[in-house]
C-alpha cells in the first residue's frame, strides 16, 4: 500500500471510529425511545457511511458485514421490523465486531470468523422471523424517508464543489452483474446527490429486451471529495459506459458567478438545446421548460435534471454560506503537541526578554517586551484552548458499559450525565477513561443493590448512576454518584486493620477511612467477580489521578449511596504554581494545593528547632523542609516560610527560604534519567533560564509521612 | 392465475382481475431481472387486451432497475396507444426508495400532460 493509500485508510479508520461512537450512542438512545424515527435514521446513516467509505478505501470485509446490518436497519427504517431488544443487542455486538475488523492489522483479516457467522445469522433470523410473522403490509407505505441524502448533507464540510455527471451505462450492464443503482448509491455517499433518469432510449414494451439497460442518468453531485473520488465510483464500468463529469459550481473557487444559471443556460451549456432554439423559445411567454417540451426540442427528463442542477447549486451555495462560520478542520494530535511545545519555548523566551527589558531601564524596550508578553499570553491561551475537548464523548461510552454490566449482574441501572460540554485537555480526557471505567464498574458491582434488595429499602427498582462534570476555577470536578448501598465504614476499618494499614486503636476520620479504599490490594468484597472485587483498580485509579495532578475525594452515606469526586487540572501543559526559593534553587508548588503561607520565625521557635510541627490556629500541622529533602546547603535564614498545602484532606507544610509569588508556567517533562524521582512531577524554565522543579505534593507528603513514622 | 419461478430461488407471482373500468394486475414477491421477462409478458398481454390498467405493487418485496424500466416502457406504450396505465400509490417503502434512487422522479419524457399521470411521478407529486 502506498503512502497516500495509508493516509486514506487512517482517515477512514478515524472517521469510522467516530461513527461507531455515534452508532453506539444512538442505539442506546433507541433502546430507551424505540419510536424515535430520527434515531433509526441516524443509525442507518452511520452504517451506510461506514459501509460505503469502507468499500471505497478497500475495507471490503467491513463493507460486506456492515451491509448485512444496514439491510436489517433498512427494514427497521421502513417500519417493517420493530425495534426490539434483540435488534439492539445484535447491533451493539455488530458495532463491536466492526470495531474489531477496523483495528485488525490488515483489512483482509477477519477476527473470530465464527462470531461473524453467528451475528449474520442473528440478523437474518430477525428478518426471517419478521417475514413469517408478517400478515399485513405495513400501514402508510407511501411515507418517504430520505436516507443517503440526509447522511451526506449532515456531513458536508467546506470546499464543496458541484459536479454534473452524465452516466450512460452499457446496455448489457445487468448481464455483467453490475447494478447501476449501487453506483448511484456510492455517489450519494460522496455528498448531496440527485440523479434524474433519462429514458429516451426506452421505447415501447414490444421492442425492449428486459435483460438490457435502457436508462442513463443526469446526476448533480455536490461534494468536497474531488473529481477523482467520483471517477473511482465508476472505475469498474468506465471502459464500457459513457461517463462525462464536469464542474458546474465551485463556491470556494476564485470566480463565483453572481446569481444562478437559468434552466435555459444550463441546457445550452450541456448541449441539449441550441442557443438559437433557446432564443426563439424565449420570445414566447410560457416557462422555458414548458416551451421547449412543447416544441419537442428537449424531453421532460432533461428539463427535470436541469432544474435539479439549478436547485442543488443554489442549496450548496446557501449551505456553504451557513457553514463558513462553523467550519472546522481535522488536525493530527502530534501537531498540536508540537505547537504547545513551541509556545512553551516562546513563553520562556518572552519571560527572559521581560526580565532583560526591566533590568535595562529602556522604556522603548519595556514597551516592546510588554507587547510581546501580551501576544504570547494570548497565543498560549489560544493554543491551550485548541487542545480542549468536551468530556461528553467519554461519558457517552459509559452508557454501553452500564447497560452491559447491569444486564450481566441482573441489576436495573440508569445512567445520567450532566455537564457533558465541560472541556478538558485532550490528554487528561484520554487518561481519564480507565479510572472512570473502574469507578463505574465498582458502583455497579458493589454500590447499586439488585432490584429485589432495593425495594424493601424504599428505593426504586432502578438504581441511578450520575456522572457530572463542571468547572471549578482552574480545575474540573468529575463526580460519580450512585444511590446504592454506600461504603461500610466498619468493614473498611476491619479490613484496614487486617491488612495492617492502620493500627487497631487508630483514631481516624471517616474521610481518612474512605481514603484507604485506594490502597493497593484493598477490597471489602467477599466475592470476587469478573467485574471487580480483587482490590486491583482503585489503587490504579488513584495512581492515574495523581499522575494527572488531580485529587480524589470520597463521600458516602451507608444505605444512601456514594459520591466519588475527581478533581483535575484543566490542562497538563500549564500549571498555576507558587514559586518558592531555597538558597537560589527554585521550586513550584501547584497552586491548587496551596492553602496559605505562614512564617517560621526561629527566634520565636528556637526551642522547637527539631520539631516537625507548627501550631496553626490550634492545630498541629506537620511540615517538611525542602532544604533537607533536596539536600540544599547554605545558611538558613532567621525567618523561613511555610507553605501550607492540603492533600487528601491532610494539611502539610513545606518550609522554604522565600515565597516569590504566583507563577503560571509551561510544564517540561523530565528526562527518563529522573523517572525514579517521585517527589518531582516536572520542571519549568524561568525567565532568566533557571530551571525550577515542580513538586509532587502528594508524593512528598507520603515521603514525609514515612520518615515521620520511621 | 399465477407464475412461480423457483428455479433460482426467486419468486414473483401476480393476479389479474377484470374490474368495471380497468384491469388490475397485482404483483407480489421480488421483481428483479430474473422475473423481468415474466413482468414484460404480463404487461404486454394486459395492454393488448384492454384500455385501462391499474398496477398494484403494495405486496412486492423488492424491485430492481430492470423492472422499473419495464413499468416506464409500459407507460410510454400505453400513452402512445391512447390507453391508461396507472400505478397504485401504495408502494412498499423499499420499492418507493428504489424508484427514487433510480432517479425516476418525473417521467414526462413519455410526453403525457398530466391526465395520464406517470406512475413514477406519484413519488414526488404525491
Amino acid at each position: 500500500m502506498n503512502h497516500m493509500a495509508d493516509v486514506q485508510s487512517e482517515v477512514y479508520k478515524e472517521e469510522a471510529r467516530e461513527l461507531l461512537v455515534v452508532l453506539e450512542d444512538s442505539l442506546l438512545q433507541l433502546e430507551r425511545s424505540p419510536d424515535d424515527i430520527e434515531l433509526v435514521g441516524q443509525i442507518f446513516r452511520a452504517l451506510h457511511t461506514i459501509k460505503g467509505s469502507g468499500s471505497m478505501f478497500g475495507f471490503d470485509r467491513i463493507a460486506a458485514f456492515t451491509h448485512e446490518v444496514e439491510t436489517t436497519f433498512d427494514l427497521v427504517r421502513n417500519s417493517e421490523i420493530p425495534v426490539s431488544k434483540e435488534l439492539i443487542d445484535h447491533t451493539l455486538q455488530a458495532k463491536d465486531y466492526i470495531k474489531l475488523l477496523l483495528e485488525a492489522p490488515s483489512p483482509d483479516e477477519a477476527p473470530c470468523e465464527q462470531d461473524l457467522k453467528t451475528l449474520i445469522g442473528s440478523f437474518n433470523k430477525l428478518v426471517s422471523d419478521h417475514k413469517e410473522a408478517k400478515t399485513q403490509p405495513p400501514p402508510n407505505t407511501s411515507t418517504t424517508i430520505t436516507s443517503a441524502q440526509g447522511a451526506s448533507s449532515s456531513n458536508t464540510p467546506a470546499g464543496l464543489v458541484t459536479y454534473r455527471i452524465r452516466f450512460c451505462p452499457a446496455s448489457d450492464i445487468f448481464l455483467t452483474g453490475t447494478n447501476p443503482l449501487f453506483l448511484l448509491d456510492e455517489l450519494q455517499i460522496l455528498g448531496e446527490c440527485k440523479a434524474v433518469a433519462q429514458t429516451n432510449a426506452l421505447s415501447s414494451l414490444e421492442e425492449i429486451n428486459p435483460e438490457l439497460c435502457y436508462v442513463a442518468w443526469d446526476i448533480v453531485l455536490t461534494t468536497d471529495k474531488g473529481i477523482d473520488a467520483i471517477r473511482d465510483v465508476f472505475i469498474f464500468v468506465e471502459d464500457t459506459s459513457a461517463i462525462h463529469i464536469e464542474t458546474v459550481d465551485n463556491p470556494g473557487g476564485a470566480a463565483v458567478e453572481e446569481g444562478y444559471k437559468k434552466v435555459g443556460e444550463i441546457l445550452v451549456e450541456r448541449g441539449d438545446v441550441k442557443a438559437e432554439e433557446l432564443k426563439e423559445a424565449l420570445g414566447e411567454q410560457k416557462r422555458i421548460g414548458d416551451i421547449l417540451i412543447d416544441k419537442g426540442i428537449v424531453t421532460g427528463d432533461r428539463i427535470a435534471s436541469a432544474l435539479a442542477e439549478q436547485e442543488q447549486v443554489k442549496e450548496a451555495r446557501e449551505k456553504k454560506a451557513k457553514e463558513e462560520a462553523a467550519s472546522s478542520i481535522r488536525v493530527a494530535a502530534a501537531k498540536l503537541d508540537k505547537l504547545v511545545d513551541l509556545v512553551g519555548e516562546l513563553v520562556t523566551v518572552q519571560a527572559h526578554l521581560a526580565q532583560k527589558a526591566n533590568s535595562q531601564a529602556d522604556p522603548e524596550l519595556v514597551l516592546i517586551s510588554e507587547e510581546v508578553e501580551r501576544l504570547t499570553g494570548e497565543l498560549r491561551d489560544n493554543t491551550m484552548s485548541i487542545r480542549m475537548v468536551p468530556i461528553g464523548s467519554t461519558f457517552g461510552r459509559f452508557s454501553r458499559l452500564v447497560r452491559d454490566l447491569s444486564k450481566e449482574l441482573g441489576k436495573e441501572i440508569e445512567m445520567t450525565t450532566e455537564g457533558a460540554e465541560t472541556e478538558l485537555d485532550k490528554t487528561v480526557i484520554e487518561r481519564l477513561n480507565d479510572p472512570l471505567v473502574h469507578l463505574i464498574r465498582n458502583s455497579i458491582d458493589h454500590g447499586i443493590e439488585p432490584p429485589g434488595a432495593r425495594e424493601p429499602l424504599g428505593k426504586t427498582r432502578k438504581g441511578l448512576i450520575q456522572l457530572t462534570a463542571r468547572h471549578a476555577g482552574a480545575q474540573v470536578h468529575i463526580e460519580i454518584t450512585d444511590d446504592g448501598a454506600g461504603l461500610d465504614s466498619a468493614r473498611i476499618r476491619e479490613k484496614a486493620i487486617e491488612k495492617g494499614l492502620i493500627p487497631p486503636d487508630a483514631e481516624i476520620t471517616e474521610k481518612e477511612l474512605f481514603g484507604l479504599i485506594f490502597a493497593p490490594g484493598f477490597s471489602t468484597a467477599e466475592k470476587v467477580s469478573n467485574v471487580s472485587g480483587r482490590g486491583v483498580g482503585m489503587d490504579v485509579v488513584k495512581r492515574t489521578i495523581d499522575a494527572l495532578r488531580g485529587h480524589i475525594e470520597v463521600e458516602s452515606e451507608q444505605g444512601m449511596g456514594t459520591t466519588i469526586t475527581l478533581k483535575l487540572p484543566l490542562t497538563l501543559a500549564i500549571i498555576e504554581g507558587l514559586l518558592v526559593e531555597v538558597n537560589k534553587d527554585y521550586y513550584v508548588l501547584p497552586l491548587s494545593s496551596v492553602e496559605e503561607c505562614i512564617e517560621l520565625d526561629h527566634s520565636k521557635n528556637a526551642r522547637r528547632q527539631d520539631s516537625r510541627f507548627v501550631n496553626l490556629r490550634g492545630h498541629l500541622v506537620p511540615y517538611i523542609r525542602l532544604r533537607e529533602q533536596f539536600g540544599v546547603r547554605g545558611d538558613i535564614p532567621d525567618v523561613e516560610q511555610i507553605v501550607v498545602t492540603g492533600s487528601e484532606g491532610n494539611k502539610i507544610g513545606f518550609v522554604v527560604d522565600q515565597v516569590i509569588g504566583e507563577h503560571q508556567t509551561v510544564i517540561k517533562t523530565l528526562s527518563r534519567v529522573y523517572k525514579d524521582v517521585d517527589s518531582v512531577s516536572g520542571a519549568t524554565i524561568l525567565g532568566d533560564g533557571t530551571v525550577a522543579l515542580i513538586l509532587d505534593i502528594s508524593k512528598l507528603s507520603q515521603v514525609g509521612r514515612c520518615e515521620g513514622n520511621a | 392465475m399465477g407464475v412461480c419461478d423457483e428455479q433460482k430461488g426467486e419468486m414473483m407471482d401476480y393476479t389479474v382481475q377484470d374490474g368495471a373500468e380497468a384491469k388490475n394486475i397485482t404483483f407480489r414477491g421480488d421483481l428483479t431481472i430474473q422475473s423481468a421477462g415474466q413482468v414484460r409478458r404480463v404487461l404486454r398481454e394486459a395492454l393488448d387486451s384492454c384500455r385501462a390498467i391499474e398496477i398494484t405493487l403494495k405486496d412486492i418485496e423488492s424491485i430492481d432497475l430492470s423492472c422499473i424500466q419495464l413499468f416506464c416502457a409500459a407507460h410510454k406504450t400505453a400513452f402512445k396507444a391512447d390507453k391508461r396505465l396507472t400505478l397504485d400509490a401504495a408502494l412498499p417503502e423499499a420499492a418507493a426508495r428504489a424508484i427514487e434512487q433510480a432517479g425516476f422522479y418525473c417521467l414526462k419524457a413519455c410526453g403525457n400532460n398530466g391526465e395520464n399521470a406517470c406512475p413514477m411521478t406519484r413519488r414526488t407529486d404525491g
